[in-house]
């Protein structure tokens, strides 16, 4: 059984860098979105299980689209995890009150990304279900 | 008189003369003795007033019309008298009506009451300092208040100069503090000034400023009682009219930070207590306008504070987003055995993410020599059109995703500018353009010469998402947050945007934007014309 796991960042190399990682570990179905308003028209258009959204991006950025998400009926039970070179304390607390949750500063190794994505599996698996 | 009334009237302490039609016919020793006399025989015949001060002499006339109108009258004066070496006694005298040899006469009996007197006048003075201390300690109590009070520092200022003025009784006050470059500046006034005539901020070398002037030198209070017409002080306009003036210098800390100066229309206005209040009223200014000081000291390093938390998250965040590709793709290539064309493109993305990463550093070092005032940029003859096209021809082909229009162009003069920084500010924009285009999308830049503004103008234009106004308000801005109300995030232009619009400015350009809601977002520059000498020419002979 595969995830669906959509990645939404402005920066097109970012995309390619957590796809790779995602795609060794072999357990995902990938998705990419390059801004934030993308991000909400493909979660509303077919809801994935996880969403890996960057904090910064021009025009809507990470937090509104978190909060955006997390307040939709249809798109609330989407599993998100904030990745953000923003990592200041505010900011880690920013993210979780948009309804992140799980804030998984940069820059990461593969290893904390799916040590991130595997503490979440319970929550995932209860969705699948 | 016979011998043994004599001899009485002589062994008496008080002084007895007798006077008959005004005249004196006989002392007794102890009126020799008073009058600081030699003998009687200097005093016998003279007028009866003759030992009295000037001024006082009507006071014995009163006396005697008095008396001729009742005879029965005994009446009491106090009067001066003055001794032949000089010096003045105070006495009290009686008078009554008697015989002398048959005719009518006066007898006189003094007493000297100088002493006494003196006690009087020095409880008197006791009593007018006490009043001067109530007043004082008003006045000071006034300030308090003031200082104490809501208003600005300015106002403040304003209103214990009126205080001041109310209380002394002068006629004008001015606060100067110094400018830096060796003039004091206006700062506050109240009276008769000429503050209406000038802008507030009205200033005069220090050494124009007569006494001002001196007591800001010197730091101590400079009194000048008496001005003369067309003496020093008078060649200052604010002065005119003022006959006496007194300079204080006011101390904030250890160090002279402001002067008062006090005027008044009366010469000799000054006395000793009126300058140590108006010292007690300047040390109370010296508080008030030293605590506005460091008041004002204070907030701007929290703003600084502020400003250095905004700098190092911003900072933060353009060092880690690179830096992420740079180990996300190095862990990749270490874990795994990727394909020949993935291996490639990995290696590329970890070179130009170096590339970004060393740009950011050379940015922050530019944001800091800026914001240090430490950057210099070449005045030389530049070709613009030359940068642009090198810097186009470049982009095309590391990014094919981007279609570049270049707009047709006339011969367009050279600006005068650095161009190694030239080419800085325009690699930001057209870096700038081809990060928020949309891949395919076109990034038109267009040059011309602005002939009214006399600049040559690069705009860049891209297919991006647009800007808010507020963005764009902020663009420039090195650390600022702007405007979170919306996304309550900073907005991430970074240094860029502030480095490039610093950079043409010190080349006496300017950095433009302008965006519209529905996308596209187009940045200039313009950059002065270089005046090529046939061209100066040409404006000479014209």
């Amino acid at each position: 059984m595969s995830i669906s796991v959509l990645v939404a960042d402005d920066e097109r190399l970012i995309l390619s860098m957590v796809s790779a990682m995602l795609q060794r570990d072999g357990r995902f179905e990938i998705a990419t979105a390059s801004n934030g308003q993308e991000a909400i028209d493909a979660c509303e258009a077919s809801p994935p299980e996880l969403l890996l959204l960057n904090g910064m991006m021009p025009g809507l950025d990470g937090f509104a689209v978190c909060q955006m998400l997390k307040s939709s009926p249809r798109t609330s039970g989407i599993t998100i995890i904030m990745m953000s070179a923003l990592t200041q304390k505010s900011f880690v607390e920013k993210g979780l009150a948009a309804g992140a949750d799980h804030y998984l500063p940069k820059p990461f190794t593969r290893p904390t990304l799916i040590g991130a994505i595997d503490a979440l599996l319970p929550q995932l698996s209860l969705l699948a279900k | 008189m016979e011998p043994t009334r004599q001899a009485i009237l002589d062994s008496i302490a008080s002084n007895i003369s007798i006077s008959v039609d005004s005249h004196l016919v006989f002392v007794n020793r102890a009126f020799v003795a008073l009058h600081g006399l030699d003998a009687a025989t200097q005093a016998i015949g003279a007028r009866s007033d003759a030992f009295v001060l000037g001024s006082d002499k009507y006071l014995l006339k009163v006396l005697v019309v008095a008396q001729q109108q009742d005879e029965t009258l005994e009446l009491n004066q106090e009067f001066r008298i003055v001794r032949p070496d000089g010096s003045v006694r105070c006495v009290e005298s009686t008078s009554t009506l008697t015989t002398y040899n048959g005719a009518p006469a006066t007898l006189t009996s003094m007493t000297d009451i100088t002493v006494r007197k003196a006690e009087q006048l020095e409880l008197a003075r006791e009593a007018d300092d006490r009043a001067l201390r109530v007043t004082e300690l008003n006045a000071l109590v006034k300030i308090a208040t003031i200082l104490s009070g809501p208003g600005s520092t300015r106002e403040n200022s304003r209103q214990v100069l009126e205080v001041l003025i109310e209380f002394i009784g002068a006629d004008r006050a001015v606060l100067r503090h110094p400018d830096g470059h060796g003039a004091l500046l206006t700062y506050a006034a109240a009276g008769q000034t000429l503050m209406q005539a000038h802008p507030p901020a009205f200033s005069t070398e220090i050494s124009d400023l007569g006494v001002s002037g001196q007591a800001f030198t010197l730091g101590r209070s400079i009194v000048e009682n008496n001005h003369k017409p067309g003496g020093r002080t008078h060649r200052v306009i604010s002065d005119r009219g003022m006959r006496a003036s007194v300079g204080l210098p006011i101390f904030g800390g250890e160090k002279t930070i402001a002067v008062l100066q006090v005027g008044s229309k009366q010469s000799g206005f000054f006395t000793d207590p009126m300058v140590s209040l108006l010292d007690a009223i300047g040390k109370s200014l010296g508080v008030l306008l030293h605590n506005a000081h460091l008041r004002e000291s204070l907030e701007h390093e929290r703003s600084m504070h502020e400003r250095k938390d905004d700098f190092i998250a911003i900072a933060s965040h353009e060092l880690r987003t690179p830096m992420t590709m740079m180990m996300g793709f190095t862990e990749l290539l270490l874990d795994g055995e990727p394909d020949a064309e993935l291996r490639k493109s990995w290696y590329e993305a970890i070179h130009s993410q170096t590339k970004r990463l060393t740009g950011i550093i050379d940015q922050m070092l530019d944001a800091s020599n800026i914001q240090a005032g430490v950057i210099a940029v070449d005045s030389s003859p530049v070709s613009l059109d030359t940068i642009v096209d090198r810097i186009v021809d470049r982009y095309s082909a590391e990014s094919p995703t981007h279609r570049f229009v270049i707009e047709p162009r006339q011969d367009l003069p050279q600006v005068m500018g650095d161009s190694d920084r030239l080419d800085q500010v325009l690699v930001n924009l057209i870096d700038n353009a081809v990060k928020f285009s949309p891949e395919g999308g076109n990034i038109l830049v267009s040059l011309e010469h602005d002939r009214s503004e006399g600049t040559v103008v690069v705009a860049v234009t891209d297919e991006g998402i647009g800007m808010s106004p507020a963005d764009q308000m902020r663009l420039f801005e090195p650390f600022e947050r702007g405007d979170r109300a919306e996304t309550d995030c900073i907005a991430g232009p970074g240094l860029g945007l502030y480095v490039a619009r610093s950079l043409v400015e010190l080349m006496g350009g300017y950095i433009r934007v302008r965006s519209e809601d529905s996308g596209g977002t187009t940045f200039s520059i313009g950059i002065p014309v270089a005046k090529s000498p046939a061209e100066s020419e040409r404006v000479y002979v014209d």
